[in-house]
This record gives structure tokens, sequence and C-alpha cells, in this order.
């Protein structure tokens, strides 16, 4: 009996030591299987008296306030500057989309992105004053939070919802609008370091001018 | 007589303690992990977690950043959500490339940072939004690290989560939560 009295009373430390053992994975254990490490071939030192203290400082506030310094601002529709650029036009399978881009944009010469399931119809073009814009014809309708609805506007009998998405600061825009019964989204994103750029403008005259047949 | 009733007493509390305990270790993996974990705020550094051979080393947030060193390393890290030392070696090879100096190859506030906002010699940042969102909210995004494999990413507002492809050649479709815990299973390096 004091035997077993004296296990109970160290019997929490025993089932330390047993959840530990349980909770321990096959890939915890196959993790001390790994081959040597391979040769460094370059620059790098993973030496083990690395020490945060011995990293540049990084002002994080700064950074935060780098990357929110874009202010979006929507000004009244008649007062956006018309685009003059080239009409273009989309085609994803009876759909034809016609519109037109700012001027003086130019094909992205970056590879697009990875070949998405959702994606009919893809396109890409680089405003460098401001942004790259895409257009895109998707076979899903996109979900977007309410909370990041920043404007809602017709043209040319389409309705249009706009959405300061990504980190919220204006510098990555949305919009959204069902043509013919398929969506159609015309986004936006900052190119470079124009602190002038205004991607929700973009897309809206890029939206603006959309027309289908 | 005494003696009796204290070591029951001591009994009754080692008893106290080990059911504690039991329902601690049995009870809490099976708890659903709710969405929003790990990398959770659209800036990475703002998540308020370092990743690392000792924090989160069984994580899908390990996948998410094995996922992102596969980019500029050109696929050379196992997507297994398991902060190994060769993934650790890596990382600090992804810091160096990406941001100049590495701090031995942890996940910090100050590495996250850095090569969130990092930019690509032409100038433009390196993660790219696709101008693609699903039906659940996950808009397509992109790590450019300069090899020819991007990392496939995903940010999800409504759930704020981040998500990531461990098959961005064969499947960038496929996209998995980057979760504190560990849901994910083994991916070749760019599978």
């Amino acid at each position: 009996m004091a035997n077993f009295l004296r296990f109970l009373q160290n019997a929490p430390a025993a089932v330390i030591v047993i959840g530990v053992v349980a909770c321990g994975s096959p890939e915890a254990a196959s993790q001390t299987g790994y081959a040597a490490l391979p040769e460094p071939t370059s620059t790098v030192r993973l030496a083990e008296s690395a020490q945060q203290s011995d990293l540049p400082a990084i002002d994080l506030s700064a950074t935060t306030t780098s990357a929110t310094s874009v202010v979006l601002e929507e000004p009244p529709v008649s007062d956006l500057p018309r685009s003059v650029g080239e009409p273009k036009t989309i085609e994803a399978g009876d759909l034809v989309l016609n519109f037109t881009l700012p001027a003086d944009t130019i094909n992205d010469p970056r590879p697009d992105p990875a070949p998405y399931e959702i994606v009919v119809s893809y396109d890409r073009w680089l405003l460098e004053s401001c942004c790259d814009i895409k257009v895109v014809v998707q076979n899903v309708e996109p979900l977007f939070s309410d909370k990041e609805e920043i404007d809602v506007f017709e043209s040319n009998g389409n309705v249009w919802k706009i959405y300061d998405t990504g980190p919220n600061d204006g510098s990555v825009v949305s919009a959204w609008a069902s043509i013919n019964g398929s969506p159609v989204l015309v986004s936006a994103q900052v190119f470079g370091t124009n602190p002038d750029a205004t991607p929700a403008e973009t897309v809206r005259l890029v939206a603006e001018t959309m027309t289908s047949k | 007589m005494t003696t009796v009733v204290l070591v029951v007493r001591r009994a009754s509390a080692s008893f106290a303690a080990l059911l504690l305990i039991f329902t601690l270790v049995v009870v809490a993996p099976s708890k659903p992990v709710s969405a929003g974990s790990g990398m959770n705020t659209y800036w990475w550094w703002q998540s308020g977690i370092t990743v690392g051979p000792s924090s989160y080393k069984y994580s899908n947030a390990t996948g998410f950043w094995q996922a992102i060193i596969n980019s500029p390393t050109g696929c050379t890290t196992q997507v297994d959500g398991i902060y190994g030392s060769v993934t650790q070696w890596w990382a600090a090879h992804t810091q160096n490339v990406i941001i100049g100096s590495n701090n031995g190859g942890i996940m910090d506030s100050w590495a996250m940072s850095n090569i969130q906002l990092a930019k690509a010699p032409g100038g433009f940042t390196r993660l790219q939004n696709t101008g693609v969102t699903d039906g659940y909210g996950t808009q397509k995004i992109y790590y450019y690290g300069g090899s020819a494999s991007n990392a496939e990413l995903g940010w999800n507002p409504i759930s704020q989560q981040w998500l990531f492809s461990p098959t961005p050649t064969s499947n960038p479709n496929l996209l998995i939560p980057a979760l504190s815990s560990r849901t994910m299973g083994s991916y070749a390096p760019c599978a």
C-alpha cells in the first residue's frame, strides 16, 4: 500500500513522460534520420553563434508605415482622367469583352501566373507609373469580404463592386461584375514605389469601359 | 494516524494532478483547429509567431515557409511541415538571397517582414496578387523568389488565413492553410 501511494505521488511525472513519448510523431522520429547537410555552396553561413543581436536592426513600425503609405481616396467619377489607351479584347468562350486600358500601358513582361482551374481567360498589363492591371474571366463567382468593399458603380449595364484587398492599404484593389453570367475581375497592384499610384482609380477606369458582345 | 491522513491527502492531490495532465494530453490533440491560426495576418510578421526548429517546428506554418524557400533556392526543400536542420539551412540561404543576410535560418519577425516586403530586381514586389479570387474568398498570390518556380500562395481575408501549395508545379490549385498545427503530409520539393 505504501509503495502504491508513493507511486501515486510520483504519478504526474510518470504521466508526463508517457505523454511526451505518446505525442511523438513518426515525422519527429524520422527527423533524426536526415542526411548530413548539403555542403555550403555560397555565402550561407549557418553559424550556431548567429545571434539575433547580430542582425541589422529593423524598424517594423517604419516598414508598416511604408506598406500603408498609399492612401485610398476615391474622387468623383467626373474628376477621373479619361482613358485614352489602346482598346483591348478578351475572349472567354462565347463571351467577348472589349475595354480600354490607360495610356502608357504596356504588356507585362513577366510570365503569367500558374494555370488555376477556375480561370477561363487571363491577361495582364503594366502601367509603370501605377500598377499592374489584370483582367480575369473565371468560372466561379469570387467571394470578397464585405469589410473590404469600397465602392459600387454601374457602367454599360454592369454592376461593379470594388474591394480594397490584400493589406487593405489601397495597394491591391479588385473589382468584379457578372457579365453575361460570367464573373469578370479587374485587379491592380502597386508597381514600384510611386507614392501617387492609384490602383483603385485605374481599376475603375478599365471596368468603366468594359462592354460585352 | 496523522501520517496516514497526510499520505492520503498527498495521494488525492496526485490524483487531481494526474487527472489534469491526462486531460491535457488526451484532449488537446483532438481539439479542432480553428481557422486563422499560424500565419493569420496579411503582414506575415504581425502573426506573432516565430517559425523555426524550436518554435512551431511541427506545423503547417513551417510548410508555408518551406514552400517559399523553394522559390529562391530552386526546389531544395521537402515540404513536410517539419522545421529540421535541412529546412533551417535553406532558410538561411533564402534570407541571404532575398535579404542579403541571415539570422541562422529562423523565420522571425525580422525575416518575415524583409521577405514579404522584398522587391525583385525589376522593381516589383516579390509578393504578387494574381487578380484571381475563388469562391471561398481566397486570393491567389505567388511569391517570386527568382528561380523558375514561384511559391503558390493564397490569402483569405474572411478566415484571416494564409495558405500555400505544396505542389506548385503539378497542382497549384491545392492550397493548405498555414496553421500553427501540423495537419499536412510530406511533398517533394516543388512537386
